[in-house]
């Protein structure tokens, strides 16, 4: 085989390759250029290249069904903050385009919140709460009488994120378990002092991280720590 | 190319520099630029899923993993490639993860992503499978996930194999040689179809 029909053979390899992209107009001046000249000379390539443009209109032409991109988008926004759709914003996205319905939500509405507010009396005395004073931050609670145990958090990760990758971000913050996980699935662990801070911000950027909240002393109320 | 009046001068924006304006508020959350992004994207990542798995069950469900991805990744993206192929990359490497879940399941072997159906009938099933079939959907179906994506990516999105390779994550020349396979196929099996026309 001579040089040159060694050159012949990788053009012609090269310019095969290439039709797809000669096709859709991508390719820059010099590829193209170079399929312009190997088309003029070769009569398999310019036969595929017939082939292949028909068969592009086809996939260009196929129709597929439509997907409601606002049923998605809808869909997509309930992950995003699952945490700010109080039961007024559901009942408002369900009542949004069927007004009777949003009339009769008032209607029923005004009628249990009454209700409510006529039971409130009835409530007062069911019993003592299962939460221990003191474990939880209330929001009449202020920063004063707070304090934060031990460098301790408690976090839920989503079901979503394998066991390898929770190990993978418990070393990433230097977590130390405290104890094992809830039946609800949230985790309490220690990290080392000063580092709580960095923790919970790592924590609260990963999207696989559900909750991540350090666990608050409050020595205002009875039984504290 | 659309327009958007940015002050008193009206400046020239093309759909990547647009999408790239929305991924920076993104960024910085703003719900509005996250719908105005999705309702972009929705139809193309919609026909590209449901070519590339050959089938449209959980397609809603892929293109939602692959916005919230958008939405809590939107920092991630370097501007070191178009935002579309940073956003057709998340979305074929969402829809390999669930073709290769779901073949999991039936226990069927993992490389069949990047393996094309054998043809089982002869040469006269295969026309009477074109009449009742729409031609383009029966010959994309008898190629692989890996194949198909290719040959969307290519043939409706028009993108470069560069593009392509960066998106699928291989070499430029895994592009192109799938893209001969592919194209063999899709010719042999199309063939009576372009000889009548």
């Amino acid at each position: 085989m001579t040089h040159s029909d060694t050159h012949a053979y990788t053009t012609h390899d090269t310019a095969t390759m290439l039709l797809p992209w000669y096709i859709n107009g991508s390719l820059d001046c010099e590829q193209q250029e170079l399929v312009d000249e190997h088309l003029a000379v070769c009569l398999t390539c310019r036969s595929e290249l017939h082939t292949q443009r028909r068969i592009a209109q086809l996939v260009q032409a196929r129709c597929d069904a439509s997907v409601g991109a606002e049923i998605g988008f809808a869909e997509v926004c309930k992950r995003i903050r699952p945490a700010h759709r109080t039961l007024l914003g559901r009942v408002r996205d369900l009542s949004r385009n069927t007004p009777h319905i949003q009339a009769g939500m008032w209607v029923s509405g005004a009628a249990i919140a009454a209700s409510i507010f006529m039971a409130l009396p009835l409530l007062h005395d069911l019993g003592e709460p299962a939460i221990a004073p003191g474990e939880y931050r209330t929001l009449s609670a202020t920063d004063d009488h707070l304090d934060i145990r031990e460098n301790t958090l408690r976090l839920m990760f989503s079901t979503s994120i394998a066991d390898g990758i929770q190990q993978d971000i418990l070393r990433e913050i230097n977590a130390v378990a405290v104890s094992s996980a809830s039946p609800g699935g949230v985790l309490t662990v220690r990290v080392p002092a000063g580092e709580l801070d960095s923790a919970l911000a790592l924590l609260r950027n990963r999207s696989g991280v559900r909750l991540a909240e350090p666990v608050y002393i409050n020595h205002e109320s009875t039984g504290g720590d | 190319m659309a327009r958007i009046e940015t002050g008193n001068d009206a400046a020239t924006v093309t759909a990547d520099e647009q999408d790239a304006i929305l991924l920076g508020r993104i960024e910085k959350q703003e719900m509005a630029a996250f719908e105005s992004l999705y309702k972009r994207y929705h139809s193309k990542l919609s026909r590209f899923v449901v070519s590339t798995l050959g089938q449209s069950n959980q397609v809603d469900e892929i293109i939602n993993d692959v916005m919230y991805v958008v939405w809590n990744k939107a920092a991630s993206y370097n501007r070191q490639c178009k935002p579309s192929t940073w956003i057709f990359g998340i979305a074929y490497n969402k829809a390999r993860k669930y073709f290769t879940t779901a073949e999991q399941q039936r226990n069927v072997s993992l490389s069949g992503f990047d393996v094309d159906v054998e043809s089982t009938g002869t040469q006269a099933q295969w026309m009477e499978q074109l009449e009742r079939d729409d031609l383009c959907t029966s010959i994309l179906s008898s190629l692989s996930p890996e194949h198909r994506a290719v040959v969307e990516l290519t043939y409706f999105y028009g993108m470069h194999y560069r593009e392509i390779s960066q998106i699928m994550e291989c070499p430029e020349n895994t592009v192109k040689t799938r893209m001969f396979h592919a194209r063999k196929r899709m010719a042999s099996l199309a063939q009576p179809e372009i000889n009548r026309n």
